[in-house]
């Protein structure tokens, strides 16, 4: 006898229960995303601000966890904060020495002619892969406006009754094809 | 308590059109080095059957991806390979689209669902 916490029907009902949650909110978050857009401007929103292979680097901050027993779990980190770019500080000091001729043309005798293997090796350094804001929302503007940010709570919503949906759905797997061998030998 | 391995952690995979991806990634499951292959692809208008397919046993073979996600309407179109994965991890779960809304008609565990159950069982 298959004893369970929760009946097969009970599961079903919460099944379809999860379902319906998750097109809820997906369809939030494509009305939240399409208000962004609307107000940001047409397609500010869309699939060609998303990392591509080769040219950008991004690391997921939403993972998933596993038990023994295969039911998954979400493992979410805090994303780093985007570094503002410092600005180069230049001393009241400085501005007053000024740039005279002379120094000028110090500075055009002193730079070097770069030789080529060293201008490759610049290249090669040029070929590294950008680093995206660890933060998805700000893939699309350090600004991001509110509508963007409520769509982003919308999918991580969806992200977490999807992992829910799946174990159930290993759970439910499991009862049917018990209950079908079970029919299958009564027959 | 069960007890949750820390030590390895899962990404999530995804097959979906333009606007599951950008959805999807905004939730923060994307991963992208040059160490691994991405853990999605953007099914666009002129994407294949066959680099859905290609994509997809991408995904099922690798050990790092625990659950993916494929929009229903693309899994139509290769429901061949999902009918026939039967290992429990990765897990394939179809979710819906922006402009596809969800068939629970086609959904897997409803169609084995339906008819399994009759009043007769209730009593």
């Amino acid at each position: 006898a298959v004893v369970s916490t929760q009946s097969t029907g009970d599961k079903l009902s919460a099944y379809e229960d999860l379902l319906a949650e998750l097109c809820t909110l997906f369809q939030e978050g494509h009305m939240l995303m399409s208000k962004c857009n609307l107000r940001s401007g047409f397609e500010s929103v869309s699939a060609d601000r998303l990392p591509r292979q080769g040219v950008h680097e991004v690391k997921a901050i939403t993972t998933l966890g596993v038990n023994e027993t295969n039911d998954w779990s979400i493992q979410s980190r805090e994303p780093e904060k985007p570094k503002l770019r410092k600005r180069k500080n230049v001393s009241k000091k400085e501005d007053e020495r000024g740039n005279s001729p002379q120094k000028e043309n110090e500075k055009k005798t002193s730079q070097k002619i770069v030789p080529e293997s060293e201008e490759k090796e610049k290249d090669t350094e040029k070929e590294e892969l950008i680093k995206l804001p660890d933060d998805p929302l700000n893939w699309f503007g350090l600004l991001s406006p509110t509508a963007l940010q409520q769509a982003q709570e919308r999918f991580r919503a969806a992200i977490a009754r999807s992992v829910e949906l799946c174990n159930l759905k290993q759970e439910l797997s499991k009862d049917i094809g018990e209950i079908e061998n079970m029919r299958a030998n009564e027959l | 308590m069960s007890k949750v391995t820390m030590a390895k952690s899962h990404l999530m995979g995804l097959v979906g059109d333009e606007d599951t991806c950008t959805a999807f990634l905004l939730g923060g499951i994307g991963e992208l080095n040059n160490a691994r292959e991405p853990n999605f692809l953007v099914v666009k208008k002129d994407t294949t059957i066959g680099e859905i397919e290609s994509a997809l046993r991408k995904l099922m073979g690798r050990k790092d991806i625990g659950i993916i996600l494929i929009n229903q309407h693309i899994a139509n179109d290769v429901r061949h390979i999902i009918e026939s994965h039967t290992a429990a991890i990765p897990a394939i779960l179809e979710i819906p689209s922006k402009e596809h809304p969800y068939d629970s008609a086609k959904d897997s565990i409803l169609r084995r669902a339906k008819g399994m159950f009759s009043v007769e069982d209730m009593r």
